[in-house]
C-alpha cells in the first residue's frame, strides 16, 4: 500500500484524517530520487483553507513543469494532530511523498493573511527546523515565503531565508536553476547561496540587509551589508498573463475544500484605487487575460476536475472588458448537466442582475454590496466611486426582479471618520429597505431583508493609508455600538440586521501588518505560550498575545495607534512594487485634506508609477 | 436503465469517509463522460445510490454503487471510462446492468462478509485452538447470544446469533483478501458473516467485542481490529445470499 507518515492508530484518533493523505485526483506523483530539487509549497492553514488557494496551484503546476523539481503540499495540521505530533517526536511531512520536510531543499510558505504568523512558526517547529533563520546549517531546507504580507516581511524577515516578492511565474526558475548550479559544483554553503540570490531581480534576503533604529523607536536607516546587494527590491510582475503556467489539471480534495469549484482568473490588479486596499496597489497595473484562453481553461478544467461549479476570480470582475461575452459562453458552453456558474461580488447593474437571474435560484440568493462607507463624504476620503443613488438604482432593479436579500459591507475606524459618517451606515440600509416597500405590496415577495456587515479598518503598507492611526479596542466597539443604536431606532429596522468584526484581532493585525524586524520577539514569544491558529476565533487568545508583547516590548502605542509621520522611514521602503510612495503621499493628501475622488485606471491615469512595467492598462488602447 | 458498479477501497483511502466517496464519485462520473441520467429540478444531480456506507478505517473490495444511465453503453466500455478516472487505492470491480425490476443497492443489501484482524497482535496472545474452542462455546453451541446493543433510541436488548450467518477462526495462511495496513501476514482471521442493512445492522467488531467478553478479555472495538469487508449480500428468490454483484448481468 501507499507509504503515510501516520500511524493507523494516530489516523483513526485525529479528525478528518483525509487532509493528511495526499493521493487526491490529479496529484503529481514523481520519483523523489530522479529530481534535483525537492520543494515542498505549504499554506499556514488547514488543509480545507489552503487547498482552496488558487495561488498554489499555480506555483505546484509551474514547478512540477520542471523535470528536475518535485513539488510537494503541505498544510498546517490542526491542533489534534499538532499535540500528537509534538508528544511523539513524529516531524512534519508532505501530503505527496509523505517524506519529512526536514530533507527537502525548499519550503515556500504563502503569506496570504497576518494571522497565519504563529502557523507558520509551528510548521518550521514540527518539521524540526530551527526557527530562526540564523540558526540553520546547510543541509537545511531554504525558507522561503511569497505572498501579499511579503509587502512588509519585516515582522517575520528573522524566520525567513528568502522573500519572494512579485509574481512567481518570473524568477524561480533563475532562483532553482542557482540553487542547482551551486550544488552541481558541489561547493553550496547556505551564506553564498542567499548571497548570490539576493542579486536576483525580486528575491529579497532578510540577513543581507541590516536595520538601525532612532531612539524614538523609528527607523533610521536600512541598508545592505554588501555592496553588490541592491538597496531596493523590485516586485516582479508577469506581463502577459496568457503565458503563464495554469493549472488545467487542479487537484481535486476528497473531502469538501472552502473552493470546492473550478476558479478562472480572469485578471490580476484593478483599475479602481480605492485608498485602503492593499491588492488595488500592490498589483497593479491591471492586466487581463484573454477570452480564447479563459474560455480553453473552463472546458479544460471542467473536464479535468469532475466539479460541478465554476466561480471567477478577480479583484473587480465587473471591470473586466470582456465580462458579457465570457459569462455568456460559460452559460452556453458549460452549463450542462448541472454545472453551476458562481459569480463572485459583481457590481449590481442591469447586465448582472440578468445572468445572476439565469444562475440563480432569485429566492435563495442575496444581491452583495460593498460601499465600504455609509456617507459620501466618507467613500469620497476612500476613493470608492459608487454613490447611493448606484446602490438605490441597483437595489430597486433587483428587487423588482423578485430579490429580497441584500448584503451590505462596511468599514469602521476609517481615517476621518465622524458620528455622522457612522450613523451614515444604517441609514443607507434604512434607504434600501425604504426602497422596497416603495414596491406595491402584491408585486413583492414578503419582508426584505438586509444585513449590514463592518469590519474595523486596518491600515496596510503600500496604501495611502499606510501612515494612519488606529483605534484601541473599545473605541471600536464604541463605533459599532453607535452603528447599532441607530439601526434600532429607525422605521424599518425590522428588516434591518447588523453583524461586527471582533474587535481585539483587528488590532493585533495592525500591529503585524505595519511592525518592524523587532516585532518578531513578540511572534516567537506567543507561539512558545501556545497560539496557533489565531485566525480561528475559538483558537484566537488574546491575553497571550498581550502578555508577548509585553515581555518583549512591543507595544500597540507605537505600532498600531500612532500617527506616522509622512517623512519617517518606514519598514517596507525598501521594496519597490512600481507605485511610488508620492503617489501615496497625493493620495493621502487628497483624502484626508481635499476629500475628492481620483478617477480609475481606464477613466484617467493618476500617475501612479506602474506604467513603469511597460504594459497591462497603462498602455491600453494606446498604440 | 440502471446499473451497478462494484469497488474496492483499500490503503490509504480507507480513511476517506463515506460522504466523500459519494462526492468523490459524482467527480469521476462527470470526468468520465459516461451517459449518466440527472434529476429534474434548479440544481440537478446525479442519479446515484450506494449500499451500507463503510466506516472511516475500513477496508473493502465489496462496495457497492447503483447508477441510471440515459443511453445503453457495454459494461466494458463504462469500466474503461470510470477506471481511467480513479485515484490509487480505490477499483472497480465490475459493472453490470440491473433488470428492470430490481430492488436498489441500499435497500438490498441483507448481509455482508468481513475478515478481521488484530491491529496489535502482541496483545492478544490465544492460539489458534484455543480461539477455536472459545468460538465453538460462544457461537456454534449457544442457541441463542442476548447481548445489549446501543442505538440511537437508547439500548435494547438482541440476541446475535440469528444475526451471525457464519462465524470462523482461520489461520492467515489459508486467507487472501483482508486488510494489509500491517505489513506481515495475519496469523489469524476472523471471518464474519453477519446482517447488514436497515434493519437489523449489527458490525462486526461488535460480534468480536462479545465473542473476547465471553471469555473475559476487553477489546475496543475499532481500535482493535482491521476490519475488511469482502462483499455485500442479499437474498435470492429462494432466500439464499447472494453477492450483490450477482443481481446484475454483463452487456
Amino acid at each position: 500500500m501507499k507509504k503515510l507518515a501516520l500511524s493507523d492508530d494516530i489516523l483513526m484518533e485525529i479528525d478528518k484524517p483525509a487532509r493528511y493523505l495526499g493521493n487526491e485526483m490529479n496529484v503529481v506523483m514523481k520519483d523523489p530520487s530522479q529530481v534535483d530539487i525537492r520543494f515542498a509549497m505549504c499554506f499556514p492553514d488547514v488543509y480545507e483553507i489552503g487547498m482552496s488557494h488558487l495561488g498554489i496551484q499555480i506555483l505546484y503546476e509551474m514547478l512540477n513543469r520542471r523535470d528536475d523539481v518535485y513539488c510537494e503540499r503541505v498544510y498546517s495540521p490542526w491542533p489534534d494532530l499538532h499535540e500528537i505530533m509534538v508528544r511523539d517526536n513524529i516531524p512534519l511531512f508532505a501530503l505527496e511523498s509523505q517524506d519529512e520536510l526536514k530533507k527537502f531543499d525548499f519550503i515556500g510558505i504563502t503569506l496570504q493573511y497576518e494571522m497565519c504568523y504563529t502557523n507558520i512558526l509551528q510548521i518550521l517547529d514540527l518539521s524540526q527546523i530551527p526557527i530562526w533563520a540564523k540558526d540553520r546549517r546547510n543541509d537545511d531546507p531554504i525558507i522561503i515565503g511569497g505572498g501579499p504580507c511579503t509587502y512588509n516581511p519585516e515582522p517575520i524577515a528573522d524566520f525567513f531565508d528568502i522573500f519572494y516578492i512579485g509574481e512567481g511565474e518570473v524568477s524561480y526558475d533563475r532562483l532553482l536553476d542557482l540553487y542547482k548550479e551551486m550544488h552541481n559544483q558541489k561547493n553550496y554553503s547556505r551564506d553564498e547561496f542567499l548571497h548570490e540570490a539576493s542579486k536576483l531581480p525580486g528575491i529579497y534576503v532578510p540577513k543581507m540587509y541590516t536595520v538601525s533604529y532612532k531612539e524614538d523607536g523609528t527607523i533610521e536607516s536600512f541598508e545592505p551589508i554588501y555592496e553588490d546587494v541592491p538597496a531596493t527590491v523590485k516586485r516582479q510582475v508577469l506581463m502577459d498573463l496568457d503565458q503563464g503556467a495554469y493549472p488545467t489539471k487542479p487537484i481535486v480534495p476528497f473531502m469538501r475544500a472552502t473552493q470546492d469549484r473550478v476558479v478562472l482568473e480572469i485578471q490580476r490588479g484593478c483599475i479602481r484605487g480605492c485608498r485602503f486596499c492593499q491588492a488595488g496597489m500592490v498589483y497593479r497595473p491591471n492586466r487581463e487575460k484573454s477570452l480564447d484562453v479563459l474560455k480553453g481553461y473552463a472546458k479544460e478544467m471542467l473536464a479535468s476536475t469532475g466539479h460541478e461549479e465554476i466561480s471567477l476570480s478577480s479583484l473587480s470582475s465587473s471591470d473586466y472588458t470582456q465580462l458579457p461575452e465570457l459569462v455568456n459562453f460559460l452559460i452556453d458552453d458549460c452549463c450542462k448537466n448541472g454545472v453551476n456558474i458562481s459569480l463572485p461580488s459583481l457590481r449590481i447593474d442591469a447586465f448582472s442582475l440578468d445572468v445572476m437571474s439565469k444562475v440563480q435560484d432569485i429566492k435563495k440568493s442575496s444581491l452583495t454590496f460593498a460601499p465600504e462607507a455609509g456617507s459620501q463624504r466618507m467613500r469620497n476620503v476612500i476613493n470608492k466611486g459608487l454613490t447611493k443613488d448606484d446602490i438605490l438604482n441597483g437595489a430597486g432593479q433587483a428587487f423588482e426582479g423578485g430579490w429580497n436579500k441584500v448584503k451590505l459591507y462596511f468599514m469602521l475606524g476609517l481615517p476621518t471618520e465622524t458620528e455622522e459618517d457612522m450613523m451614515a451606515i444604517p441609514e443607507l440600509a434604512n434607504d434600501i429597505a425604504v426602497r422596497y416597500y416603495e414596491i406595491p405590496k402584491d408585486q413583492r415577495n414578503g419582508k426584505c431583508q438586509i444585513t449590514m456587515s463592518t469590519s474595523f479598518f486596518v491600515p496596510k503598507p503600500f496604501t495611502p493609508f499606510q501612515w494612519a492611526p488606529m483605534y484601541e479596542k473599545g473605541e471600536y466597539l464604541r463605533r459599532a455600538k453607535i452603528v447599532n443604536d441607530t439601526m434600532h431606532a429607525q422605521l424599518n429596522h425590522k428588516s434591518l440586521r447588523y453583524n461586527w468584526h471582533e474587535a481585539d484581532v483587528t488590532v493585533l493585525e495592525g500591529l503585524l501588518a505595519r511592525g518592524d524586524r523587532k516585532v518578531s520577539a513578540a511572534i516567537y514569544e506567543a507561539y512558545k505560550s501556545g497560539c496557533i491558529f489565531d485566525a480561528w476565533s475559538d483558537y484566537f487568545h488574546c491575553e497571550k498575545w498581550d502578555e508577548a508583547m509585553e515581555k518583549t516590548g512591543i507595544s500597540l502605542d507605537f505600532y498600531a495607534y500612532r500617527q506616522r509621520d509622512l517623512d519617517e522611514i518606514l519598514p517596507w521602503d525598501f521594496i519597490d512594487i512600481g507605485v511610488t510612495k508620492n503617489f501615496m503621499k497625493r493620495e493621502w493628501n487628497r483624502a484626508v485634506n481635499e476629500q475628492v475622488i481620483t478617477q480609475n485606471c481606464r477613466a484617467q491615469c493618476s500617475g501612479c508609477g506602474a506604467k513603469s512595467f511597460g504594459g497591462g492598462i497603462c498602455y491600453e488602447g494606446k498604440n | 436503465m440502471k446499473a451497478r458498479i462494484k469497488f474496492s477501497k483499500s490503503g490509504a483511502m480507507k480513511y476517506v469517509g463515506h460522504l466523500d466517496i459519494m462526492r468523490y464519485f459524482q467527480k469521476v462520473i462527470r470526468r468520465s463522460g459516461i451517459p449518466i441520467k440527472y434529476s429534474e429540478g434548479f440544481n440537478p444531480h446525479q442519479i446515484m445510490s450506494f449500499a451500507a456506507p463503510l466506516g472511516v478505517g475500513l477496508t473493502s473490495s465489496g462496495e457497492y454503487m447503483d447508477i441510471e444511465l440515459t443511453q445503453e453503453v457495454p459494461c466494458k466500455t463504462i469500466l474503461e471510462a470510470i477506471s481511467n478516472e480513479m485515484v490509487e487505492e480505490m477499483d472497480i470491480e465490475s459493472v453490470k446492468y440491473l433488470p428492470e425490476k430490481a430492488t436498489n443497492a441500499m435497500a438490498s443489501v441483507e448481509a455482508s462478509t468481513y475478515t478481521l484482524t488484530y491491529k496489535h497482535p502482541e496483545d492478544f496472545p490465544f492460539s489458534l485452538d484455543e480461539l477455536k474452542e472459545k468460538k465453538v462455546a460462544f457461537y456454534d453451541n449457544a442457541t441463542s447470544i442476548n447481548v445489549v446493543k446501543k442505538t440511537k433510541k437508547g439500548e435494547r436488548e438482541v440476541d446475535l446469533k440469528p444475526l451471525i450467518y457464519e462465524f470462523d477462526i482461520v489461520s492467515g495462511e489459508n486467507v487472501a483478501d483482508f486488510d494489509d495496513t500491517l505489513e506481515t501476514r495475519p496469523e489469524i482471521v476472523f471471518e464474519i458473516n453477519i446482517s447488514t442493512g436497515s434493519n437489523d445492522n449489527i458490525k462486526p467488531e461488535f460480534a468480536l467485542y462479545h465473542f473476547f467478553k465471553s471469555f473475559g478479555i476487553e477489546t475496543q472495538e475499532r481500535a482493535s481490529f482491521f476490519i475488511h469487508r469482502v462483499d455485500m449480500l442479499t437474498r435470492d428468490e429462494d432466500g439464499n445470499l447472494i453477492s450483490l454483484d450477482n443481481v446484475g448481468y454483463e452487456l
